[in-house]
């Protein structure tokens, strides 16, 4: 594997990505925003506490304890919309260069070159990667910066940098998803519908399935409360589920890329 | 790993690909000279791509053996593939790049070690404008860039699928030159296309393919002495219809007032003989029409059951 051909892909690989990066940090940060500003003006409403009692509604959305700054910021974001949101912009990005571009037959004469197909689709996926935890570090940033202006100081720093990791690790195993679906040799669309997929069953068997009883095991399953738990903010993330999903998609993109090296490359 | 013969710049023994129920290559058996150039002719469909895309490693066969300089191409990766340069059929760039990046990034991923007063020589040639944005370009401008992606780094192997579809006669030209140089320079050009009148001034060896084998093979220098010449002669006297009729050689005499035209087999000195002892106002004599030569092989081959 050439350094300098790895280091070229991965430059043209982000550089592919820059406009739907700039529109789903702009969604981000318009999350961010609200949901900070939002803040202070329910602090000690007795609406958050009403809104508690409708239980196992706002359970599934992952707000439990929506009266205090970090339970707020649980149920308004880091237990379910910034996850879904990154989610969707690794499968986006990690199924649009590497099964779409197939797809589209950009990827012919790059195969053609001088290039290990392993380096061309490992860089895309590692693009995708980059870009996920790019967005994510600045939504960390963002909200470590809005806290002093929208009373969140109680809520620490290193709770929000585990909990946006969190959510940035859950989008990568998604990604990783698409990514090896495409690699095994399905079309974008494809991919992009096994990986939403499975981020639809994450979720609904980390918040859904637990509301009825004998249900409540199937938790244990879901990657999204591997990664997450329930409550990043108040509770932190597990280390142990972090690094299984890791691994996780450590071993999705070691697959899929196993299994492109042994098929055709689509033509246009 | 055995090498095969050091002459051929590409072998393929007995290679099938199938694609589904549809056998795209039928136990085909191809070899293409070192330092000539091949064309590789046969209508849509009749395996060029998919043999081409073998030889790129971008596709594998079922069955059979390829060697591509002495190679599989396969095992041989990206070592192999920097002794090629490959202009795809259908090409597609990146659209969010200019033409200068484009070429910037391949050279780049060729290992940047190319000669980029080459690379100006040949943009310039075939009159590529490096500042456009590669989208929006017109086929036969995407082609010119695709054609200095493969010739840019003067590779051993050249793999070109329809180098000239849809590109205007000046740029033919300069590709024509293009390939001699190559050729010259001792490396390989191995070229595709659907007709023989775009490839008969160019190549040396024909090989025709229909239906995933190879139907015909032939020299094409062989092929033009083979095939029929046709000729037209205005005499300014009397029209020595007969004599011409007697002459070996020449078939298919036709008179009209002065006119007569007809058809050479073989070398034309016979018929010049004769003009010389008449009043000949003029004489043409086209390039023969190779594609009627192969057609001729074509018809005298029985349809397979």
């Amino acid at each position: 594997m050439s350094g300098s051909a790895t280091v070229e892909l991965v430059r043209r690989g982000l550089l592919a990505l820059r406009r739907s990066v700039l529109w789903w940090t702009l969604g981000i940060a318009v999350l961010l925003l609200t949901t900070a500003g939002a803040w202070p003006s329910l602090e000690g409403s007795e609406a958050l506490e009403s809104f508690e009692e409708m239980g196992a509604i706002l359970e599934a959305f992952g707000a439990t304890d929506l009266a205090s700054p970090s339970g707020y910021l649980d149920g308004q974001m880091y237990a379910f919309m910034l996850p879904l949101l990154l989610s969707g912009m690794a499968v986006a990005s990690a199924t649009g260069s590497t099964s779409g571009d197939e797809d589209a037959g950009r990827l012919e004469l790059l195969h053609a070159l001088p290039v290990a197909r392993r380096t061309i689709w490992l860089s895309r996926f590692a693009a995708t990667a980059l870009a996920v935890l790019g967005v994510a570090a600045v939504a960390a940033a963002g909200m470590v910066a809005l806290r002093p202006v929208f009373s969140l100081e109680e809520v620490g720093v290193g709770r929000i940098v585990v909990a946006t990791l969190g959510a940035a690790i859950f989008a990568l195993f998604c990604g990783a998803v698409g990514y090896a679906a495409g690699a095994a040799g399905a079309s974008r669309g494809r991919a992009a519908g096994i990986a939403v997929l499975v981020v639809v069953a994450s979720y609904v068997m980390a918040f859904i399935a637990p509301l009825a009883d004998a249900l409540a095991g199937i938790r244990s399953w879901s990657p999204w409360h591997w990664a997450l738990g329930e409550q990043p903010v108040s509770t932190g993330i597990s280390t142990g589920g972090a690094l299984l999903i890791i691994a996780l998609t450590a071993a999705l993109v070691a697959a899929g890329t196993a299994a492109m090296e042994h098929r055709d490359i689509r033509s246009a | 790993m055995d090498s095969g013969p050091p002459q051929h710049a590409v072998t393929c023994r007995a290679v099938t690909k199938r694609f589904g129920a549809i056998r795209a290559l039928d136990a085909l058996d191809l070899t293409v000279r070192r330092g000539r150039v091949t064309g590789y002719l046969g209508p849509n469909g009749a395996g060029k791509s998919t043999t081409i895309r073998i030889l790129l490693d971008l596709a594998r066969a079922d069955a059979g053996e390829v060697r591509v300089l002495g190679t599989d191409p396969r095992a041989g990766g990206p070592a192999l593939r920097r002794r090629i340069g490959y202009l795809p059929g259908e090409l597609r760039l990146d659209e969010r790049l200019t033409v200068e990046e484009t070429l910037r990034s391949w050279s780049r991923l060729r290992g940047g070690d190319l000669d980029p007063a080459y690379v100006d020589e040949l943009c310039e040639r075939l009159g590529l404008d490096r500042s456009r944005h590669t989208k929006g370009l017109s086929s036969g401008n995407r082609r010119k860039v695709g054609l200095v992606g493969a010739f840019m780094s003067r590779p051993e192997l050249l793999v070109l699928d329809e180098p000239t579809a849809g590109v205007d006669p000046l740029v033919q030209a300069t590709f024509v030159e293009l390939v001699e140089e190559a050729r010259d320079e001792g490396r390989t050009v191995f070229l595709s296309s659907h007709v023989l009148s775009e490839v008969q001034h160019v190549a040396d060896d024909v090989v025709v393919l229909r239906e995933g084998r190879v139907v015909a093979t032939g020299d094409v220098d062989e092929l033009r002495r083979a095939a029929r010449q046709p000729f037209s002669v205005w005499f300014g006297g009397p029209v020595p219809a007969e004599k011409l009729r007697a002459t070996p050689g020449v078939h298919d005499v036709e008179v009209q007032g002065s006119q007569v035209r007809g058809a050479v087999e073989g070398s034309p000195s016979p018929l010049l003989a004769v003009l010389a002892g008449h009043a000949v106002d003029h004489l043409l004599m086209p390039e023969p029409d190779l594609e009627d030569a192969f057609l001729a092989y074509y018809e005298a081959t029985p349809e397979e059951p």
